[in-house]
């Protein structure tokens, strides 16, 4: 069976999030084969991770006047700015044999595919559990993973570039003081694939090599298709009910 | 009186917790437990703050009750411990006083 690819371009915040879930209850449902999706974020955002506070992490009234969306994801893990990146998403019944019921496992076998897909690109990338992708000990990508009605939805960031004061102007630190030190801590940590190969490489062709990374890693064939209409309805009700109820991203 | 504890708490090779405690006298009356970890499936964290509402704020009824949470059949979790959900909210009563 071939893997549906979905390039969905560039969205806002509560629509790419609104469609990941789409995504990953039609592929539950059986309808649809197992799903990746690659896309990017206008205007820039922040997303939380499903537990988090929205408070503690982000600066509201910064990211008003920056024009920069804030969003709660269905998934854990920590704040993420999304600006210069690639999102991947991949769906898919756990009942399959290419992922591994084991979450841990799976994750790795999952990053597995960004690794090939920076190796297309001549970047040599290393799993560090359990969620990161590492290049030359740097953060250059990050993984969240939920499992609902027995589908796995695992969503990340490729980083194109960086702008960690960017970052740092909308995200809260716990005091003015710390917050030089932290900005150069985050770029001690994190790197991206501007930075490792030290020219641009565009949103298209990491796209190209991200897919192609998959398919190698995964041992499968992806076939370029579409949203269904279905899957376009459903994403519209649960953006205007999750993503952007207030009562959602407030929620802790 | 309703008191108010916070606290943030690294959990030791986890997560960061975040953690409020609103307590009056010696009973829990909410808790609320954020940050940037993983728990499968994810609703059931709202559970868990349910079930230490209303107990003492005694060390063993909340271990005994989060303990009873994290041996729920399938759940998961990466970043978070049941003793660090214990020290984290038995650390956010001393904030209050």
């Amino acid at each position: 069976m071939n893997w549906r690819l979905l390039l969905t371009g560039h969205r806002d915040a509560y629509t790419n999030m609104a469609i990941d879930e789409s995504i990953m209850i039609h592929v539950g449902q059986g309808a649809l084969p197992p799903t990746i999706r690659l896309y990017g974020w206008t205007p820039a955002a922040v997303s939380i991770g499903y537990f988090q506070g929205l408070e503690d992490e982000v600066d509201l009234k910064k990211c008003k006047n920056h024009g920069i969306d804030y969003v709660r994801r269905i998934t854990g893990g920590g704040a993420v700015f999304h600006e210069h990146e690639v999102t991947y998403s991949l769906s898919i019944s756990e009942s399959s044999l290419k992922i591994p019921q084991n979450v841990l496992e799976s994750y790795m076998v999952i990053c597995q595919g960004i690794i090939e897909g920076l190796k297309e690109l001549k970047i040599n990338a290393e799993f560090a559990p359990l969620n990161d992708i590492l290049v030359g000990g740097k953060k250059i990508s990050g993984s969240a993973q939920t499992r609902r009605n027995r589908t796995i939805l695992q969503h990340g960031t490729i980083l194109i570039d960086t702008d960690v004061e960017k970052m740092f102007s909308i995200l809260k630190v716990p005091s003015e003081k710390i917050k030089d030190k932290m900005i150069e801590d985050v770029k001690e940590r994190v790197t991206s694939i501007k930075m490792a190969l030290s020219k641009d490489v565009s949103f298209e062709d990491v796209c190209i090599a991200m897919a192609k990374g998959f398919e190698k890693s995964l041992e499968i064939e992806l076939e370029n298709g579409e949203l269904t209409e279905n899957e376009v309805q459903l994403a519209k009700e649960i953006k205007r009910d999750r993503y952007s109820n207030p009562d959602w991203n407030h929620r802790r | 009186m309703i008191k108010i504890g916070k606290c943030t708490y690294k959990v030791p090779n986890g997560k960061l917790l975040k953690v409020t405690v609103e307590y009056e006298k010696k009973t829990i009356k909410k808790v609320q437990i954020r940050g940037d970890f993983f728990i499968h499936p994810e609703e059931s964290l709202d559970d868990l703050e349910r079930s230490l509402m209303g107990i003492d704020y005694d060390r063993k009824k909340i271990s005994d009750a989060v303990g009873e949470f994290f041996e729920k059949i399938g759940l998961v979790a990466f970043g978070i411990t049941p003793k660090a959900v214990v020290d984290a909210v038995m650390k956010c009563k001393g904030s209050a006083e």
